[in-house]
């Protein structure tokens, strides 16, 4: 891969990663923004090392599921040498597994029928298209939530919502959304 | 079909789809799902979006990991303490030449375009100050002190980047069907927005929000035709 590729690429993915990391160590944590900075900056080096030493190989997890909990972790080892003791409930996603279970989800696809499979196909490649174009703010929520997934207590610290309520409140609505235009689209496939 | 039960049902798909069910839940949805088409076709939809977005993350993550592979450690950190802290220390000297640069691009190839649509934030986002008596009063509710505070960040074009980002969360909310909160604050709440994007030089996100406000605004004539003139202007 070309150097200069690379290096945006590696810029994309830490930008994204920035704001919700400082918003989850800050609000979970309590900690200041320079210790914010610090333990994002040691992330990325364990994750380089990580990823060089093969550790990543057999992660079914997402890569910012993976990124977050080194954080996390190291949010931790920072506070017990501050000699502050944190008992969490978060409902944290384990780091290398996916928290989703592709038989279960398999078998509800299997619900809608369709013996065609040009008639499939199409409909996964609409899904596709539809969940990389989806506007803010429920690109970040839903992709947070089934792809990462955080729990709405995550979600709420990460994305600076005053309460679980209002996420689940807002992930609905942008459920809602999201199977309006799924539905609105099969119907040109056909 | 009321909102608890919409939420319920989300909740329930998510788990299912997490294996989180005893074996006992596990059936028992299963049975429904054949008789109660509401709850299928939402799980379905739920399922795909899932899966969907596994394949597409895999690929992704999978070209972020190819990345740090091919660079060395030392890019790593400097492309993480820059994300990170994005301010950057120059000598006077340098400031001044770089703002020089900056002023002299600006004037000659960006001003027109940028500068009309950033003033056009500006000016219309003191369009509504008349209509805010609910938030001048002395004992303002939580939600009131906020939206006030936002609203005052548009005027002034301070801290744009959180206050669309929050205000779009708003916007979500108060455009709901179930009635909360932000309710009776959406017109005002889609204004600010549109206006902010607009100061942010985003012109199509404020269209879009602008299109939305005259959906839900058509009873108002004079609102509509303010979204109007400022449609026209973009």
């Amino acid at each position: 891969m070309n150097n200069s590729y690379s290096e945006q690429i590696l810029n994309k993915f830490a930008a994204k990663q920035w704001e919700k990391t400082l918003a989850y160590l800050q609000n979970q944590f309590n900690l200041s923004r320079i210790d914010c900075e610090d333990i994002f900056q040691d992330s990325f080096i364990t994750l380089h090392q990580q990823i060089l030493s093969g550790k990543l190989a057999e992660m079914s997890a997402s890569l910012t599921t993976y990124f977050i909990s080194i954080c996390r972790n190291k949010a931790f080892e920072r506070l017990r040498r501050n000699g502050t003791t944190v008992l969490l409930e978060d409902q944290f996603p384990h780091a290398k597994e996916d928290s989703f279970v592709d038989e279960q989800i398999d078998k509800l696809i299997a619900l809608d029928n369709s013996d065609d499979d040009i008639i499939e196909k199409r409909k996964q490649s609409l899904v596709k298209q539809i969940v990389k174009d989806l506007p803010s703010p429920c690109n970040e929520l839903l992709w947070a939530f089934y792809r990462d997934g955080f729990s709405m207590k995550t979600l709420a610290q990460m994305f600076n919502y005053k309460s679980e309520d209002a996420v689940k409140v807002t992930k609905h609505r942008c459920c809602e959304k999201f199977k309006m235009r799924f539905e609105e689209s099969i119907k040109h496939l056909f | 079909m009321n909102d608890n039960k919409e939420y319920i049902f989300d909740e329930r798909i998510a788990r299912y789809m997490k294996g989180e069910m005893s074996e006992e839940e596990t059936l028992s949805f299963e049975q429904e799902l054949k008789t109660n088409y509401e709850l299928r076709a939402k799980a379905i939809v739920m399922a795909r979006m899932a899966k969907a977005m596994k394949s597409v993350g895999q690929q992704d993550d999978q070209q972020v990991i190819d990345a740090i592979q091919s660079v060395k450690a030392s890019a790593v950190t400097s492309m993480a303490k820059k994300i990170s802290k994005p301010s950057i220390k120059l000598s006077y000297r340098r400031m001044s030449l770089a703002a020089s640069v900056v002023i002299l691009i600006c004037v000659g190839l960006y001003y027109n375009d940028y500068y009309s649509t950033v003033s056009l934030g500006e000016k219309y986002s003191t369009a509504f100050v008349e209509e805010q008596s609910l938030l001048r009063g002395s004992t303002l509710t939580e939600v009131e002190e906020e939206l006030k505070a936002l609203y005052a960040n548009v005027q002034n074009g301070e801290n744009l980047k959180e206050t669309i980002h929050r205000l779009s969360i708003l916007w979500e909310l108060s455009t709901m069907d179930t009635y909360n909160d932000y309710t009776d604050h959406a017109p005002y709440i889609g204004w600010y927005l549109a206006c902010a994007e607009l100061m942010n030089g985003e012109n199509d996100k404020s269209k879009a929000i602008l299109e939305e406000l005259l959906g839900y605004n058509k009873d108002n004539k004079e609102f509509c035709l303010l979204i109007q003139e400022l449609l026209e202007q973009l």
